[in-house]
């Protein structure tokens, strides 16, 4: 029999579905605008952060202002902007891609991953890597990986160039002599930088790193950054661990002695 | 418990600890606050648990860097062998004890934490630790007790941090936090502290192995007194860790200076969640009769000063840290209780060097000068059941400590400490007129000891130990210093531990 409330199904069936479709339209584009609005807040927003970040945190390795005290560190005031906005991106990719980074196998990866393996001093996946000139070789990616895959990992985009504007903008620290790279020839290490070394295919590093040191674009700057860091770093690339293509070739046959003096000279540099 | 049911709860403990790893992130198969900073172990650490500068940095910012994790949680395993060289414990002079206890010369023990916390805001975060295990103690035959696999406090530190900076600062000025801890100094980021130095952190307590059924002595004793700020419960109303709560602000200006007022309590009442599930309330405060209760009285101030400078790799600091402590001779909550107090006066100097060039090696060293005045009229009164024997009231004690290690590579490392205590005799207090095996046949509490480690880290987030404990002199003697017979290398141990946490 027909009561009332067969009578009224219908439309309540339909008062309800009319609702849903309301609710889910109203999310689906207030989802949208959510995103827009986020992204356009996140922009705006950005070199609050950023100044943020760089008080409380950056400034916990890199020093206050990007002038840090533990060669670990390199210093990061008054590098180019593009530079570490680049930096920071490579190091936020670290997240999801490292084979492009360090040229390991999946296979190594995916035991990196699992077991939290860190890459060993001498390891056994580099020895038989030809590109691996230097046994000990320090690891420099490690460090990458150490701190600043993880500090990168949750930037945005407006965020990690907003914090490279910051950097760019503060005193660069000023050049020391004889601190570092101990045993580092500056004449040697002058004449590499201004001149290059035709024997061993080396260009003059002046000519992408500036005559100062000062680098611009997508190149860093040198002048008064740590000897120690610029060392570990020459490794770095020379053996592949950090993928610099420009400099590669340039550095192939570059020796220990070369690095230190190299090192020694920008360092000097103001 | 049997070999079967440890290797069985071992196994599940990897297979369930090997299905997280395979699952989480990458490289952050690392526990609760590697996964927020996304840092490796060493970012932090030297070696667990001692802090970089960056580690400081990051505990006293109120453990706030990074990204709070949906999931808060990291789980540590602990298993540890421990065995004494000399499995004989005399019972009198000249009278060696034949020892028919097969087990009686090892201890087992088997321990898991929960860790929780970590950021919260951007001003607030935590560190918290609950623990449960089983601390085997060899009795009789072969029978091992002890222990509970239920889930209790552990250590605990909260924070509120604000740090002052303005427009054109370039670091925080000077970060101010608020800090609320059940364990006494575990809010510190120095290891020179009771709390967190060597060899706490590695692992290797000295466990009481009884001897066999016909001889009632127990060995792998150590000294027979520490000071309070030690926190190890062995001194007249010292609790032990999660005994007490420290309510305190601290400052930390510049990287430079840091300057700690704390009080510490009691944990029960408002505080009594800090304990929880260790009994932080007032019944099992109090000890059972004849045995004094380990109440703190009031709020009891502790102060902290240190001076950091670091350069290149290196870090140094020196500071103090002090305490000023009254402790009830039984729970105020007992009828009975005259509540009246015990005294410590503790006050310590400490320095702390390191060198973290990253790679290969790492150094480090630590060490701490202690001095303690205690008056324990409260427990050499009344009432009957808390009364102790002492021959005289007052008493002072000095504790030197002094430790260094080696790392390569992060992942083979080498430890070196000597520890010494020494102070006023007491007869009474320390010797038990010659008729407790372990306690000093001269009163003297002076014991002096060698802790020596090698670490072995295959993958960041486990450790392999051996440490060997070598007295060179206990409670007032080298040999024969209970007046029963027993040498102080007689008590020396080894241990053999895993850690692994993830």
């Amino acid at each position: 029999m027909e009561t009332k409330m067969t009578r009224k199904a219908p439309r309540a069936a339909m008062l309800l579905t009319g609702i849903a479709l309301a609710v889910t339209t109203t999310f689906a584009i207030s989802d949208e605008m959510d995103q827009a609005n986020q992204k356009a807040l996140a922009a705006k927003v950005a070199p609050e952060t950023a100044h943020r970040l760089a008080i409380q945190w950056c400034s916990s390795c890199h020093g206050p202002g990007g002038r840090s005290v533990n060669p670990i560190f390199p210093h990061i005031a008054g590098l180019p902007a593009e530079y570490l906005a680049n930096q920071l991106k490579s190091f936020h990719n670290l997240n999801q891609d490292f084979r492009e980074v360090t040229r390991e196998g999946y296979v190594e990866q995916w035991i990196l991953n699992i077991t939290g393996w860190r890459k060993p001093y001498t390891s056994y996946f580099h020895s038989n890597n030809p590109d691996y000139k230097y046994d000990n070789a320090p690891r420099n990616e490690e460090r990458a990986w150490d701190f600043m895959k993880g500090v990168a990992r949750d930037l945005d985009e407006p965020t990690m160039q907003a914090l490279a504007d910051f950097f760019a903008k503060q005193t660069p620290a000023p050049g020391v002599v004889g601190a570092e790279a101990k045993g580092g020839n500056i004449e040697h290490g002058k004449s590499l930088y201004t001149d290059g070394d035709a024997s061993k295919g080396l260009i003059a590093c002046q000519m992408c790193h500036g005559p100062e040191g000062h680098g611009q674009g997508p190149i860093p700057r040198l002048a008064g950054q740590h000897a120690d860091y610029v060392l570990v770093q020459m490794h770095a690339i020379q053996s592949g661990q950090r993928s610099v293509e420009q400099m590669a070739p340039l550095v192939a046959n570059l020796t220990e002695q070369d690095f230190k003096d190299v090192a020694a000279y920008v360092q000097s540099l103001n | 418990m049997t070999l079967n049911r440890i290797a069985r709860w071992l196994a599940s403990g990897l297979a369930a600890g090997a299905a997280w790893l395979a699952f989480s992130a990458p490289a952050q198969a690392i526990p609760l606050f590697a996964r927020q900073t996304g840092h490796n172990c060493q970012a932090c650490h030297m070696s667990f648990p001692e802090l970089t500068a960056y580690g400081r940095e990051f505990k006293l910012n109120g453990y706030t860097f990074g990204q709070a994790q949906p999931i808060p949680l990291a789980v540590a395993l602990m298993a540890e062998y421990d065995t004494i060289s000399n499995n004989e414990v005399h019972d009198g002079p000249g009278v060696p004890t034949t020892v028919n206890c097969t087990a009686c010369n090892h201890a087992t023990m088997i321990q898991y934490s929960i860790f929780f916390g970590g950021r919260i805001t951007d001003n607030f975060g935590l560190f918290g630790q609950g623990t449960g295990g089983e601390f085997p103690v060899s009795s009789g035959a072969n029978g091992e007790t002890g222990g509970t696999f239920t889930l209790t406090a552990d250590n605990t530190d909260i924070r509120y941090v604000h740090r002052f900076a303005t427009e054109s600062s370039l670091e925080p000025d000077m970060v101010v936090g608020l800090d609320i801890n059940n364990n006494l100094m575990v809010e510190d980021v120095w290891m020179t502290g009771p709390a967190w130095r060597y060899p706490n952190g590695g692992g290797g307590i000295a466990y009481s192995f009884n001897a066999s059924s016909t001889s009632t002595a127990t060995y792998g004793l150590g000294p027979v007194t520490a000071l309070y700020i030690d926190n190890t419960g062995t001194t007249p109303g010292n609790g032990g860790p999660q005994k007490e709560v420290g309510v305190g602000v601290y400052a930390w200006w510049h990287k430079t200076i840091y300057a700690e007022l704390s009080l510490y309590r009691s944990p029960w009442g408002f505080f009594s969640w800090m304990a929880w599930g260790s009994g932080g309330n007032q019944a099992s405060q109090d000890a059972p009769a004849g045995a004094p209760g380990t109440l703190l009285a009031n709020y009891n101030p502790y102060a902290r000063l240190v001076y950091e400078r670091d350069w290149g790799y290196h870090s140094l600091s020196v500071g103090f840290f002090g305490i000023d402590a009254k402790t009830y001779n039984c729970s105020p909550f007992d009828q009975a209780c005259n509540t009246s107090t015990n005294t410590f006066k503790d006050g310590a100097i400490d320095a702390q060097y390191q060198y973290n060039k990253g790679q290969p090696w790492i150094f480090s060293a630590q060490t701490s000068f202690e001095h303690e005045t205690n008056n324990f009229s409260a427990n050499a009164t009344g009432p009957a059941a808390y009364v102790l024997p002492m021959s005289s009231t007052s008493h002072t004690l000095n504790e030197f400590n002094i430790n260094g290690r080696a790392y390569y590579d992060r992942m083979y490392g080498v430890n070196v400490g000597y520890s010494m205590i020494k102070g006023s005799s007491d007869a009474l207090l320390y010797g038990a007129n010659g008729s407790a095996p372990g306690a000093s046949n001269t009163g003297s509490p002076f014991s002096t000891w060698w802790t020596i480690e090698l670490n072995y880290l295959p993958v960041q987030n486990m450790r392999f130990t051996l440490q060997y404990v070598a007295y060179t002199k206990l409670n007032g003697g080298s040999s024969n210093y209970d007046g029963l017979g027993n040498d102080a290398s007689g008590q020396n141990h080894l241990t053999a531990a895993i850690w692994w946490a993830f």
